[in-house]
């Protein structure tokens, strides 16, 4: 039988195992180090400690003390308050009176171990990395997370150029005060757009438990509410965010916080928080003063008063002076990450162009509507507008018979009873029931079927997609739908789905706000719309930051039309496909000084009368098109010479204050 | 913590709550949950009700939990692959023998097998779960998969059920019956442990578990209580033939722990605390400087509300940076531990 001595050494001579059986632990090294040292000290501390109690309760006189309820305040030191809580002693009183219920022991275990492994052991250290699964930030996002912990103390306007992730560094901040215990009630306001989004970056990437803003009870009972900033200015909502007091507060697209006097601004700057992150990449915009302004916002004073601002800081209204004071304050609550002068670093282009052609019903329909869309061009005496829907006749039979038999059917509508055209137009449609099969749609298909790989496959009109949708159910493929004149939630759902479920997306819209499809790597361009930015937004959607692959980029046109064409042009001439084409806009601009451009194309086609000819003034759109282009870049390069001689231009300014972020950093996350 | 850490509390966690494990494998472990864990960790409130107040029979959630996602995917497919080549010999055989229905087995063996696949892809990633973070149990003999690694919202659950399960115990340390002969007697020697979470927080925030015993026959004070403890076996019972003695009154005895604990943060380096109030101190001057300009209006309504609004001000930042000490309790109890000399035979 062990027999132990008197009973602190044999407390030691306990404490010895339990130390070695802790040293193969690697996780509790710290706590590991904390026993060594007891061992060592134990005895000598606990006796000192035993004894200095005894004393101090005889000296101390009563301290001032603080009772609410359970909670205890007692002063520690002249400047620092002691908060104890008794709760447990009640707890504990009560179960013995009662003798019970009592808890487990293997509970009480790992009740310690839980507590021991949310320890935040250090003021500085970011803690939220081991906690995210899911993402991996990247570099300079973990460096701004730990420099607006450390040091600008939690308050902060995030101002990195557009795609570097402003949301994953608010995310991660965010996170690590949770983590910490410092913030538990949270109020996020962003453009109602982007709501969802919000929520569901939140959820999935950082195990934040935010919910979107529905009804007015949510701002009371949840603690993590993502809302828009129309909502939360308007009454009832105004008051009750206004009596909450908020431990964080994050406003993206905060530019839209440039004047005082809207009530944006003074809902905002009326609502109590403790830290407060501002996201926006543009932070000063027109004026000096919306700098100004976005500051008082977060940090009033930060640049003084207003009189002060504007004497110590302004020349006009955007020319800073005292630029370097300026910067100095700026980058204590600002942080602005940019690209690096490469630019981003994108994947690759592979892109395939699949001639297709018709069958012969097709291509007598083709030539049918040719010759009735040049008739009634003829007619019209060259009068390009009221004839400019019949040339969407021309394009929409190289995308499919729904298409073009939904136009011509509410052009049969449209013309007068008597008029001749009825019989020709039901000429037309009598060729149209002559096609069983549509050609494209099977080469289509045939790509579809080429690898797992997911798809999106892009067409210029709405017959078109249900035709495509039909298709493939019937050669079991799951595929949903897209398009423009679905609403915000169903757009999300439907790319929910793409990402979950199916592996074709047919979409008739490649515009609009969050679509970020990049994990698909292949486009099919059913049809090609004649617009070179719209040519670029599909693009965009998949061959953007995040898309890890190269990208496949399928165009699909039919030989001997005018889609060839139009495909030549954009494919050879402008190089549309291969290059991310810089300032496009720009470019687009000087092209259209004298009409849009799909006019003029209309143009071409309708007034050719040979193939010869529609070449010959597509490769003269060509030359214009390249001289735009190298207009465009060499008067870039002017303005950029012109920007750094006017040193102290306020985007400069902002320019010198960012860090840059290497290239190689954002093509890797 | 690490992954093993992790399956090591999972584990622990189960056996403690009396789940029954249907499965083991160090990448997952498949279990049936006890009453009293579903009803810790499946968010059914209404549900644990009804059984409650009608006295239906409980049927508990299966669950599969996740520790090593990767090996768990490889581990499937070699599964699927199996079961596939497996149900090929299975159908053939069918049909050769059962020549009424040759297209039933097949049939249904692959549309189980495409429900596997669905969710094997994505566990728990259900539409809701996106979009709100919640993933609503359904109720079946289905297997829910979830994974289980540090920051899943899972795991946090079992944390916070472990603190609030293991909150207060009394225990006895064990003795073999044998230990104390016919006539003997054990004495215990009884002892208050605590162990108390410490923050300091100001704008900032760190935190320390102190693990304090405080012997109730002499006074003394011990530190590192718990892991004294760890190794020791205990009991919820009161061995045969054993005293305990227990001479400081619980109210004493939490007055000393408080003073002690109070005594070894006075003698911190508060230098922390020290920095927070000069940063407070200079976020006000700050705040005050802005509104200097605003207070030198006329029209005494808009003066009075622009002081309104700076002491708001103030006020928040008082609130993001005066320094504090919180102490609580994260659980405690009575221990009777074997005072050794005291034992006779």
């Amino acid at each position: 039988m062990p027999r132990r001595k008197t009973h602190p050494p044999a407390m030691q001579a306990h404490t010895q195992p339990a130390i070695n059986e802790q040293k193969t632990d690697a996780a509790r090294t710290s706590q590991d180090h904390a026993t060594a040292s007891i061992r060592t000290a134990a005895r000598t501390s606990q006796d000192h400690a035993t004894a200095s109690i005894r004393t101090d309760i005889e000296e101390q006189a009563a301290p001032p003390i603080i009772a609410n309820g359970n909670r205890i305040k007692k002063q520690l030191g002249s400047r620092l308050t002691l908060e104890l809580d008794r709760s447990w002693a009640d707890t504990l009183a009560s179960r013995m009176e009662h003798n019970g219920p009592w808890d487990s022991w293997p509970l009480y275990r790992l009740a310690v171990q839980a507590e021991r492994s949310a320890l935040v052991e250090r003021f500085d250290e970011l803690q939220c990395l081991r906690h995210l699964t899911q993402l991996e930030p990247l570099p300079h996002q973990l460096d701004t997370a730990s420099k607006v912990l450390n040091e600008m103390r939690g308050r902060a306007i995030l101002a990195d150029e557009v795609g570097l992730g402003k949301t994953i560094e608010a995310g991660l901040i965010l996170k690590e005060y949770i983590i910490r215990g410092l913030v538990r009630k949270v109020l996020i306001l962003v453009p109602a757009s982007l709501v969802l989004q919000w929520v569901r970056e939140l959820n999935q990437k950082f195990g934040i438990p935010a919910v979107a803003q529905k009804k007015a009870y949510m701002w009371t009972q949840c603690d993590i509410v993502v809302a828009s900033m129309d909502t939360a200015k308007r009454d009832p909502h105004r008051e009750i965010v206004l009596e909450q007091e908020y431990d964080m507060l994050i406003i993206d697209e905060a530019h839209k916080l440039k004047n005082k006097k809207t009530t944006n601004y003074q809902v905002i700057s009326d609502i109590r928080k403790k830290y407060c992150l501002l996201l926006t990449a543009t932070p000063v915009q027109n004026d000096m003063k919306e700098l100004f302004n976005l500051i008082s916002l977060l940090k009033p004073g930060q640049l003084g008063g207003h009189h002060h601002f504007q004497s110590q800081f302004v020349m006009a209204k955007r020319m800073p002076k005292n630029k370097e004071k300026l910067q100095e304050e700026l980058a204590k609550v600002m942080i602005r990450n940019r690209r690096g002068e490469a630019d981003v670093n994108f994947t690759k282009r592979h892109v395939r162009n699949i001639l297709i052609d018709l069958s012969d019903e097709e291509y007598e329909l083709y030539q049918g509507v040719t010759s009735f869309v040049k008739g009634r061009y003829q007619e019209a005496g060259g009068d390009l507008s009221s004839v400019l829907s019949l040339v969407t006749l021309q394009r929409e039979v190289c995308s499919s018979r729904d298409a073009v038999f939904l136009t011509l059917v509410n052009l049969f509508k449209k013309t007068p009873e008597d008029s001749p055209l009825r019989a020709q137009i039901w000429e037309l449609v009598d060729k149209i029931k002559q096609i069983q099969a549509n050609s494209k749609a099977e080469t289509a298909m045939g790509l579809i079927r080429e690898s797992a790989d997911k798809v999106i496959v892009f067409t210029e009109y709405r017959a078109t997609q249900e035709y495509l949708l039909q298709y493939l159910k019937q050669e079991n493929i799951i595929s949903v739908p897209y398009r423009g004149g679905m609403n915000r939630g169903k757009k999300d759902w439907m790319m929910d789905l793409f990402r979950s479920r199916a592996q074709v997306m047919v979409a008739t819209e490649a515009g609009g706000e969050g679509i970020n499809l990049q994990f698909c790597k292949r486009i099919i361009n059913f049809d090609l719309p004649w617009n070179p930015m719209r040519v670029e937004q599909r693009i965009g959607r998949i061959h953007r930051l995040g898309q890890k692959d190269d990208v496949q980029i399928y165009n699909l046109s039919t030989r001997g039309t005018i889609e060839e064409h139009i495909l030549h042009l954009l494919h050879e001439k402008i190089n549309m496909f291969e290059l991310v084409i810089g300032q496009l806009d720009l470019i687009l601009e000087r092209m259209e000084q004298g009409g849009s451009l799909e006019k003029h194309l209309y143009r071409i086609m309708l007034d050719a009368e040979s193939d010869v000819q529609v070449k010959q003034n597509l490769a003269e759109l060509g030359d214009r098109w390249r001289k735009a282009e190298q207009d465009v870049a060499s008067q870039a390069a002017a303005t950029k010479r012109d920007k750094e001689l006017r040193h102290a231009e306020m985007g400069g300014m902002l320019q010198q204050l960012g860090t840059v972020v290497s290239p190689e950093a954002e093509v890797h996350p | 913590m690490n992954q093993e850490h992790i399956r090591q509390f999972v584990m622990h966690y189960l056996h403690a709550t009396h789940c029954e494990v249907l499965e083991k494998h160090p990448a997952y472990v498949t279990v049936k949950l006890s009453p009293e864990a579903d009803k810790e960790l499946t968010n059914r409130p209404y549900y644990w009700s009804f059984v409650e107040r009608t006295g239906a029979e409980p049927e508990t959630m299966t669950f599969t939990y996740i520790f090593d996602p990767d090996a768990y995917e490889q581990l499937e497919a070699e599964r699927k692959q199996r079961a596939d080549t497996s149900a090929q010999r299975g159908s053939t055989s069918l049909r050769s023998t059962t020549h009424t229905r040759p297209n039933a087995v097949p049939q249904d063996n692959s549309l189980a097998g495409a429900m596997q696949g669905g969710a094997a892809n994505q566990p728990g990633d259900t539409i809701l779960g996106r979009y709100f973070g919640i993933s609503v149990p359904s109720i079946g003999t289905r297997t829910l998969k979830e994974t289980i690694t540090y920051g899943s919202p899972k795991l946090e659950q079992m944390f916070q059920a472990a603190k609030n399960r293991g909150r207060c115990v009394n225990l006895y340390e064990d003795i073999p019956p044998d230990a104390v002969g016919k006539t003997g007697s054990a004495e215990y020697t009884s002892w208050l442990g605590v162990n108390a979470l410490v923050e300091l927080a100001c704008d900032r925030k760190r935190s320390e578990l102190h693990s304090l015993g405080l012997n109730l026959s002499t006074g003394e004070i011990v530190e590192q209580f718990h892991d004294y403890l760890e190794p020791l076996s205990l009991v919820s019972r009161l061995p045969a033939r054993t005293h305990t003695r227990e001479v400081i009154s619980l109210p004493r005895a939490v007055a000393e722990l408080e003073r002690y604990v109070e005594h070894k943060l006075a003698g911190y380096d508060h230098s922390w605390a020290d920095e927070a109030w000069s940063r407070l101190e200079e976020e006000i001057a700050c705040v005050e400087s802005y509104y200097v300009d605003l207070l030198k209006t006329d029209d005494l309504e808009l003066r009075v509300k622009t002081e309104q609004q700076l002491d708001r001000r103030k006020a928040e930042l008082r609130w993001q940076y005066e320094p504090k000490v919180r102490v609580c309790v994260t659980n405690c109890g009575l221990f009777h531990l074997l005072t050794d000399s005291q034992v006779t035979v």
